[in-house]
C-alpha cells in the first residue's frame, strides 16, 4: 500500500500482507530454495570436473562425491546463498515465488550478520522450520532463537507493506 | 346683497305689469294686422307722391342711419367684452371652487363614458411617457416575492435551452478551478481509489508488466496462503483455540497478546 491508498496487490491478498507466513508457504519456498542450493552445487561440481579436466585430460575423472564433502558443500552453498539473499533483499528465490520476507523483530530487513546467523541455524537445523506448523504466531525454532519472522510480502520492494510484526518493546513480541 | 321682502315684491309687481302691458299690445297688434297692414301701407307709400317725398323713403333712410348705428354700438360692445371678459372671468375663477363646482354640478361618469378612450390612447407617445416615469422607484414598492410566487418555474424553465446559456455564459474553467479548490482531497483520493479498485487496476498492471507477479506464481501463492490457514485451523482445533471458523478474518499472525496466553 502507497501513500495513496492504492495497491498493486490483488484485493484477496491484501489482508494478509504484512503477517506471519505459515508452515506451508515457508515448506514450499525451502524447497524451492533446496533446489537452488543443488542445482548451484551440481553446478559447481561441473565447474570442478571441467577445470580438473582442462587440466589433465589424460588422467581425468569425474571426483569423488562423498557424503561428508558433499554435505559440507551443500551446507556452505546454502549458508552463502541465504545469508545474500536475506541480507540483500529480505527474501531468497524461494520466499520471492511464495511472496515471503525475512525480517528482523523490528519488521526491518536483517543485516549481514543477522541474516549470517540465521542461515547458519536454518542450515544446521532445517527441520527447526517445522515449529512453525505448532507455533500459534507461525515462528520457527530459528525466528524464536533469532527474534525474526518470515511474513507475507507481495509487494517488489518491501517498503509498502506495514508490516504487523510487533517491535520488540510490544507486548507479545517474543511469544512461544 | 339682503334685499327686504317689500322691495322684492314691488319689484315683482313692476315686472308683472309691463308683462300684462305688452302681451296686451302684441295681442291687440295680432289682431288689427289685418286692418292697419295695407292702411300702413298706403300711408307710407301714398300714391301720386314723388318717391322721394314719401315716408316710407324718408323710413329707410332713418333704417339705414340705425343699422350703422347699431354695426357701429355692436363693434364696439365686442372691443368691451374682449377686453372685460378675461379680466372678470379671472377674477370670478380665482373666487369660485371650480373643483366643488364640477364635482356637484357635472356628470363625470357620463363624460367619461362619452370619451372613446380607445381612440385617446392610440394618440398618446407612450414610449415619451414611459420614458418620464422613475421605474426604479415603481419596482421598489412592487412585491416581487408575491410575483415570483405566481410564477411557473417549471414552465420557464422548459422554454429556456440551459444547456447552451451555461456553455456561453458561464466560465467553465473558473468553475471547475473553484470546484477543485473546495473538494476535499481525501474523499477526492477515496473516490479514486474506489474507481481503480472497481477496475481492478492491479490485474492490469500484472498483465501489462508480465514480471515475477504472473498469474501463475499469484496462484501458487493464494494456494500456499489457503493452505497456511488450513493448518493454522488443524493447529488451533488441536490446541483448543477458538476464532478459526470457515468464515472468520485471516488469524493473527502476528505475536498478539491473545496468542500468547494461549501458547
Amino acid at each position: 500500500m502507497n501513500e495513496s491508498g492504492l495497491s498493486p496487490l490483488p484485493r484477496e491478498a491484501r489482508p494478509y500482507q504484512g503477517r506471519r507466513a505459515g508452515v506451508v508457504s515457508r515448506l514450499v519456498a525451502a524447497v524451492i530454495d533446496s533446489v537452488v542450493v543443488a542445482i548451484a552445487l551440481v553446478i559447481g561440481y561441473a565447474v570442478v570436473a571441467g577445470l580438473l579436466f582442462m587440466l589433465d585430460p589424460r588422467t581425468f575423472s569425474f571426483p569423488d562425491t562423498n557424503v561428508l564433502l558433499s554435505l559440507a558443500a551443500a551446507f556452505i552453498v546454502t549458508v552463502l546463498y541465504l545469508t545474500v539473499a536475506w541480507s540483500i533483499s529480505g527474501r531468497s528465490y524461494g520466499n520471492l515465488v511464495m511472496g515471503l520476507r525475512v525480517v528482523n523483530f523490528r519488521g526491518h530487513r536483517l543485516r549481514v550478520a543477522g541474516a549470517l546467523i540465521r542461515a547458519l541455524a536454518c542450515a544446521a537445523f532445517p527441520i527447526g522450520l517445522l515449529w512453525a506448523a505448532v507455533s500459534p504466531a507461525n515462528r520457527s525454532a530459528q525466528d524464536l532463537l533469532l527474534r525474526t519472522s518470515v511474513v507475507y510480502d507481495w509487494t517488489p520492494s518491501g517498503h509498502d507493506v506495514p508490516s504487523e510484526v510487533p517491535p520488540a518493546d510490544a507486548p507479545g513480541a517474543g511469544e512461544d | 346683497m339682503a334685499t327686504s321682502p317689500v322691495m322684492g315684491f314691488a319689484a315683482d309687481v313692476a315686472v308683472g305689469a309691463a308683462t300684462l302691458s305688452f302681451e296686451v299690445l302684441a295681442s291687440i297688434a295680432d289682431r288689427a294686422a289685418p286692418i292697419l297692414g295695407p292702411v300702413t301701407r298706403t300711408a307710407l307709400r301714398p300714391a301720386g307722391l314723388p318717391a322721394a317725398l314719401q315716408p316710407a323713403h324718408w323710413l329707410d333712410a332713418v333704417a339705414r342711419r340705425g343699422f350703422l348705428q347699431r354695426r357701429a354700438a355692436a363693434h364696439e360692445v365686442g372691443r368691451l367684452l374682449d377686453a372685460l371678459v378675461p379680466v372678470v372671468l379671472d377674477e370670478v375663477l380665482r373666487r369660485a371652487d371650480l373643483t366643488a363646482l364640477v364635482l356637484s354640478y357635472v356628470d363625470l361618469d357620463g363624460v367619461v363614458g362619452a370619451v372613446d378612450l380607445d381612440a385617446a390612447v392610440s394618440r398618446v407617445d407612450l414610449d415619451a411617457a414611459v420614458s418620464r416615469v422613475d421605474l426604479d422607484a415603481v419596482a421598489g414598492r412592487l412585491d416581487v416575492d408575491a410575483v415570483a410566487g405566481r410564477l411557473d418555474l417549471d414552465e420557464v424553465l422548459d422554454r429556456l435551452d440551459l444547456t447552451e446559456l451555461v456553455l456561453q455564459r458561464v466560465d467553465l474553467d473558473l468553475l471547475v478551478r473553484e470546484v477543485l479548490n473546495h473538494l476535499d482531497l481525501t474523499m477526492v483520493t477515496a473516490l479514486a481509489t474506489e474507481v481503480i479498485d472497481a477496475v481492478n487496476l492491479p490485474e492490469i498492471i500484472r498483465e501489462s508488466t508480465g514480471s515475477m507477479a504472473s498469474e501463475t506464481v499469484m496462484g501458487a501463492r493464494m494456494q500456499g496462503i489457503a493452505a497456511d490457514e488450513t493448518v493454522a485451523r488443524i493447529r488451533d482445533r488441536l490446541l483448543l483455540r477458538r476464532g478459526h471458523g470457515p468464515d472468520a478474518p485471516p488469524p493473527p499472525l502476528t505475536g498478539r497478546p491473545v496468542d500468547d496466553r494461549s501458547s
